[in-house]
This record gives structure tokens, C-alpha cells and sequence, in this order.
């Protein structure tokens, strides 16, 4: 019960500010653009025996994955605790009588929450684009599953986030650090290391088979983030409870 | 009085941080740029082309594209979070200084950091190239007015970005719009019909091959004009808001 009543606390933070809005707006922009570029260079794109959804769908995730989805992490975590930082209001939540676990584990979830909800407008969105821009059958099933897995590799990088905007009040930090590592990500990706690199997982696993996921199963790529996310997670829990507000 | 207000800005970013993205951000394009020429330098450089023209277009279209408008973003939020946090503003406010001296105060900073993130830029590029052992004079010309035409072109969007930072107590949504306007900006330079947003004028405007049919001054016009409007958009917005 007490848990309950610190996420709809949560909740409530979210409801007046606008920000979660990002989460929507952001894949969106990505299908839309993605599209219209499509349908702008067809002719380029579907030389040969290349398979139209494929190339809708690379066009939609490539920038996506590599650079978007990253940066609103960043943002959204920046966000949560920035409502915190402000006004100290770190001191007046401390004071209430709720766990320390169960603070930090309540913004977890709900960035969690927000990072699926990208997911799904992603994937319903590339379904809608994919009918209007006539593209033929889409393997609706393999997309779902992609979008799911690509959610668990944002795990990882979403506890960094974290652990980075609620450890340093200036954004800074956070927000450098996610810059950095999103454009090294994109000479990563194309490189042979990038199942080793966290911020390259998200853009891989979306990928249609023929272009992505190379070598890279779904075991892999669940266990490895997972593990990642409970390290991390760990990590910056001991440090939350340690920090000096 | 101005210098004493810019004075009092420049001590409130003591212990910001704020140099962290200034360095950064021109250090991690230079090791990007640098690992490339170093690993790949034979599909980098093709027959015929000139080693520098390349390397200043490998570094200018990464800078200005990506890192120009989120470091504008970036450090327009941070100037002036420090402001909005605790409610500063009403301390701020009451001193005998006008608003606009604190405006501009906070603007003149911001230009002046991404100019030294320009300078690094360059310097670090020059030393780059003599580690590379690159060919070739250092056309110095030629990297100035690249690293300045990227500047003029992300005038419009630093703008923008200072007025949605002093308008939304919220660092999320100027961050949001930039994060979002830079990732579109991606595609929307692509097609003439999308030319006129403020986020692809930092590419529209760097003197490369890629742009050899575009007009880079109306583009550098364009930003300055947006960019003007905006300043004074917000400007008017700023001085008569009650906070």
C-alpha cells in the first residue's frame, strides 16, 4: 500500500508539466520524417531485391535508436529529478515517512513507464505509416518483439541517467554525458564492437533483421541489459541514500 | 553597469560545471574525427580530394548539425536554472540593475562560451591534423570562416533556446524542443521544403562542397534575422513578465 500511494505520488508530479508529452512527440516526429523520406527517395531506397517495410522501418529507427530515443531518456530523467532539486524539495520528501527504496524504485518505474509508452507509439505508429505509405505486409509479430527487447536495452542506460541527474543537481552533467555517448554511438554501431556498446543496443535491436541484429541474439541483449539496469540500479541506490541533500 | 552585472554572472557559474559541456563537447568531435582519420583514412580521403578540405567538413557538419544547438540548449538552461531555482529571480530583480542588463548579461555569456567551444575546436583541430601528419598548409581562412559560419547559423536556434530557457521554470522543455529539433533537423535539411526551420541553419550555412548549390549568406541572413526576432520577442516578454 505504501508503495502504491509513492507512484501515484509520482503520477501526480507528472500530470501538470508537460514533459512526459516528449515521450509521445518524439517517436512520432521520427515515423513522420521517416516516411516522407521513404517516399521521397523510393526509387533509391527499393533498387534490387530490397523489402519495402524494411526500408520504411530503417528509415523510422535509425535516428531514433541512435540518437532520440537516448537524449529523451536523458531529458526525462534530468526532469524527474529535477522536481527534486528545485525548490530542495528533496528535504521536504525525506521528511514524509516513506522508504528511500521506495522513492528512488517509484521514479524508476515511472521512467520506465514512459520510456514504453515511446515504444508503443513507435510501433503503432510504424504500423500506420506502413499502411498509408503501402508497403505491403509487415511481420507484425517480429516488430512487437523488437520494440519489447528494445525497451529492456534502454534499461541500462535509463539507470545511468538516473543515478547521473539525481547525483548532480546541474543538468549539465547528465545531459554531456548522454550527448557524447549517443554520437559515439553512431560510429559504434557501424563498427564490429557495437554489441558491446550500451548506447548502440536500443538502434540494433530495432533494426529490421536484414540490416541490425547482427550477431546479436535475443538472449544476449536481454540478459546483458538486465544485468546492466540491476547493477546500475544498485549502484545509484546506494549512492541516493548516501547523498547529503 | 553592464560589466558589473556580467561580473556577477560569471561569479555565479564558479562551481557550475558549466566548462564540463564547453570542453567536452569540441574534445569528443576532435577524438571522433580523429579515430576516423586514423582508422580509415583511405575511405575518408578519396583520389583527387584535398586531406583538409575533408577533414574541416568531417568535423564542421558533426559540430554544427548535432552539437551547436543542444550546446546551446544546454548552456542557456544552465545560466539561467540558477535563476529559477529557489526563486533567485525576485532577489535578482530588486537590485538597481535594469532587466535587460541581466538579460543580456546571461546572453553575452552564453555566445561567449560556445565561441570558446569554437576556439577549442579549431586549436584542438590544428593539433589533430599535425598528429595525423596531414598534408597540406593549415588553411586557416578556411577553418575560420567554417567554424564562424557554424556560429552565425546557430544564432537563430540559441535564441530561440534562451527565450523557451527564461520562459519555462522547467530545464525539460527547452531540452525537449532542442533534443527534438536537432534529431528532425537530420532529415528536414534533406528536402528544400522544409529549409526555413531554425535547426538546419547551422548546416545550410557551412562554406562545404555538400552545400555548393545552396545560398549560404541568405541562409546566414535568415538566421540572423530569426535570430533578432526572437531576441526581441523574448526580450519584451522577459520585461514585462511579473515573476
Amino acid at each position: 500500500m505504501d508503495f502504491i500511494n509513492v507512484l501515484k505520488m509520482e503520477f501526480l508530479k507528472l500530470k501538470r508539466s508537460y514533459v512526459w508529452l516528449l515521450m509521445c512527440v518524439a517517436p512520432l516526429l521520427m515515423v513522420v520524417f521517416g516516411a516522407y523520406n521513404f517516399v521521397r527517395y523510393q526509387d533509391v531506397f527499393l533498387q534490387g531485391d530490397a523489402v519495402p517495410w524494411q526500408k520504411l522501418l530503417g528509415q523510422i529507427v535509425t535516428f531514433y535508436g541512435l540518437l532520440l530515443l537516448p537524449l529523451s531518456i536523458a531529458v526525462m530523467a534530468v526532469w524527474l529529478a529535477r522536481i527534486e532539486h528545485s525548490e530542495n524539495n528533496w528535504k521536504h520528501l525525506f521528511t514524509l515517512p516513506l522508504n528511500l527504496k521506495a522513492i528512488y524504485l517509484a521514479k524508476t518505474i515511472i521512467h520506465i513507464l514512459l520510456v514504453g509508452i515511446s515504444m508503443l507509439i513507435l510501433y503503432l505508429g510504424t504500423i500506420i505509416a506502413a499502411n498509408i505509405v503501402n508497403v505491403g505486409d509487415i511481420p507484425l509479430k517480429a516488430m512487437a518483439i523488437n520494440s519489447l527487447i528494445c525497451w529492456a536495452t534502454c534499461l541500462p542506460i535509463l539507470a545511468l541517467q538516473m543515478l547521473l541527474s539525481i547525483r548532480f543537481s546541474n543538468i549539465g552533467i547528465p545531459v554531456g554525458i548522454s550527448l557524447a555517448a549517443s554520437i559515439t554511438s553512431v560510429v559504434i554501431t557501424n563498427s564490429a564492437y557495437g554489441k558491446y556498446y550500451f548506447w548502440s543496443l536500443p538502434s540494433l535491436t530495432l533494426m529490421p533483421n536484414s540490416e541490425g541484429m547482427r550477431n546479436l541474439t535475443i538472449p544476449y541483449s536481454l540478459s546483458v541489459s538486465i544485468i546492466a539496469f540491476m547493477c546500475l540500479w544498485i549502484i545509484g541506490y546506494t549512492l541516493f541514500r548516501r547523498q547529503e541533500v | 553597469m553592464f560589466r558589473h552585472v556580467l561580473t556577477a554572472e560569471w561569479m555565479k557559474l564558479k562551481n557550475n560545471w558549466v566548462v564540463f559541456p564547453v570542453l567536452m563537447a569540441p574534445l569528443l568531435i576532435l577524438l571522433l574525427q580523429y579515430a576516423n582519420f586514423r582508422i580509415r583514412y583511405s575511405s575518408v580521403v578519396k583520389e583527387g580530394d584535398i586531406p583538409w578540405t575533408v577533414f574541416i567538413e568531417q568535423h564542421s557538419v558533426i559540430w554544427a548539425v548535432l552539437i551547436l544547438p543542444v550546446l546551446s540548449a544546454l548552456l542557456s538552461s544552465m545560466l539561467i536554472m540558477t535563476e529559477n531555482s529557489d526563486n533567485n529571480w525576485k532577489y535578482l530583480l530588486v537590485l538597481p540593475i535594469k532587466r535587460g542588463e541581466v538579460y543580456f548579461a546571461k546572453m553575452a555569456l552564453v555566445v561567449l562560451f560556445l565561441i570558446i567551444s569554437s576556439i577549442i575546436l579549431g586549436g584542438g583541430m590544428v593539433i589533430s591534423s599535425i598528429i595525423l601528419n596531414l598534408p597540406g598548409e593549415i588553411p586557416i581562412t578556411q577553418l575560420l570562416q567554417t567554424l564562424s559560419a557554424a556560429l552565425i547559423g546557430a544564432f537563430a536556434v540559441l535564441m530561440i533556446q534562451f527565450w523557451l530557457s527564461i520562459r519555462f521554470n522547467n530545464p525539460g522543455i527547452p531540452l525537449a524542443v532542442a533534443i527534438c529539433g536537432t534529431v528532425s533537423a537530420i532529415f528536414l535539411l534533406q528536402s528544400a521544403f522544409t529549409r526555413w526551420l531554425p535547426w538546419v541553419y547551422p548546416y545550410l550555412v557551412l562554406p562545404i562542397r555538400l552545400n555548393e548549390n545552396i545560398n549560404i549568406s541568405w541562409y546566414m541572413f535568415q538566421s540572423l534575422l530569426v535570430g533578432l526576432l526572437c531576441l526581441l520577442a523574448g526580450f519584451r516578454e522577459f520585461a514585462r513578465r511579473d515573476i
